[in-house]
């Protein structure tokens, strides 16, 4: 039995949470989800009073936990965070009213946020609409909105077309003291990997391989010449330094200047994608070109 | 034997507004494309100032840089009311894919 999990009885199981939720912690929460999902019946009772930081990521994780309890027929509850920081990203990040709904949404002002949200197919106005949200009290940098329309259009989009899933999760916030946007589109499909592997050329490739390769020019699970979309957000990532993470299988790889690969010894089922972008004066999208050079 | 029209255009608005993934959206798009040539010496994609930014629907466009010669493709294809960003996106696919198919020979 994981660490985290600190008792299992007929009323349920309870689960204290690592104080630490974001991706970077992504062994333990893996662990943590994986075993509460087997943990057989009874509610779940999460202690999240130790927990002092909550990301967009933390909420699509709670978010996507939350459904598949249910769809279990069981329920979660949860006690929140007690640091000041962590209790304010909480709520303004929509965990506390996914988990309860009867609890309206409020978002301070200083916030432009998108909380966490489940999305049941890939909405082509949402793209447009979540970057508009998030950039308007950014200061206008050339390309910047465009380039975070597109990496939201091509992550959900991935969701649903390579994940073979029909619910994806995101959250987003940006904060204009920072000039930056952090977002996360997560969804519990079949995973990078074992999509990848479906396609004959690849086979082989382990968990690490396989996420790397997803984000080479033409490396696709579909057996056509595809997979272009991600490609181009690394590409955006690596030229802004900003801070790109794909979770998926045994799978994490972190992408900015350079690229940090590790192996994940609990598995997400599933695939997270984290970004960080911060405006900067000369921010890169798509290089120029004109169709003379064509 | 139909006449042929000097041109055709075709409301992104209209192709968008179709249930499915934007690359199935990308290939309907192609096929109307394929179709309105028999019919028009030019066929105009009024994208009617909307951004799409998407690398799989616009990856179905490129690729008629390859599959049919480009110097014909950039003739008898034009993009009205395109966001600029999303036009640069389109010639970056259009070129990934040529130099694609030129490794592959």
């Amino acid at each position: 039995m994981s660490r985290w999990i600190t008792n299992i009885s007929d009323h349920g199981t309870f689960v204290s949470l690592p104080a630490d939720l974001k991706i970077s912690n992504a062994k333990r929460l893996n662990e943590v989800f994986n075993e509460v999902l087997k943990s057989g019946a009874g509610d779940i009772f999460i202690d999240a009073k130790g927990v002092y930081n909550i990301s967009p990521f933390t909420a699509c994780w709670f978010a996507a936990l939350k459904d598949q309890l249910v769809e279990l027929g069981r329920s979660i509850r949860i006690i929140p965070p007690e640091k000041e920081y962590a209790l304010h990203q909480y709520s303004n990040l929509g965990i506390e009213t996914y988990l309860k709904p009867e609890i309206p949404q409020t978002i301070p002002k200083k916030y432009s946020t998108f909380p966490v949200t489940k999305l049941t197919e890939p909405s082509y106005p949402l793209a447009g609409t979540v970057s508009k949200l998030l950039t308007e009290r950014l200061r206008k940098v050339e390309n910047f909105h465009k380039a975070l329309h597109f990496a939201i259009r091509e992550v959900v989009e991935n969701s649903f077309e390579h994940g073979k899933t029909n619910q994806c999760y995101m959250c987003a916030y940006s904060v204009p003291s920072k000039q930056m946007v952090r977002l996360c589109i997560l969804d519990t499909g079949i995973g990078i990997p074992a999509s990848m592997r479906a396609n004959p050329k690849y086979t082989n490739l382990d968990d690490l391989e396989a996420v790397e390769r997803a984000s080479q020019y033409g490396v696709s699970s579909k057996a056509e010449e595809r997979g272009i979309g991600l490609y181009l957000l690394r590409d955006v990532a690596e030229k802004n330094e900003a801070e790109l993470t794909i979770l998926s299988g045994h799978a994490k790889i972190d992408i900015s200047k350079s690229i940090r690969r590790t192996y994940i010894e609990s598995p997400f089922s599933g695939t997270a994608v984290k970004l960080t972008l911060r405006t900067r004066k000369d921010f890169y999208y798509i290089s120029v070109a004109d169709w003379e050079a064509l | 034997m139909s006449k042929i029209e000097p041109k055709k255009t075709l409301k992104f608005k209209t192709l968008i507004n179709r249930p499915g993934s934007l690359r199935a959206i990308g290939e309907i798009i192609v096929d109307e494309i394929i179709e309105e040539w028999k019919y028009s010496e030019v066929v105009e994609l009024d994208f009617e100032n909307e951004t799409v930014a998407s690398a799989s629907l616009f990856d179905e466009i490129a690729k008629l840089y390859k599959e049919y010669p480009k110097e014909e493709v950039k003739q008898r294809l034009h993009f009205i009311n395109i966001d600029p960003l999303d036009e640069r996106l389109i010639i970056h696919l259009a070129k990934l894919r040529l130099e694609q198919e030129k490794a592959i020979i």
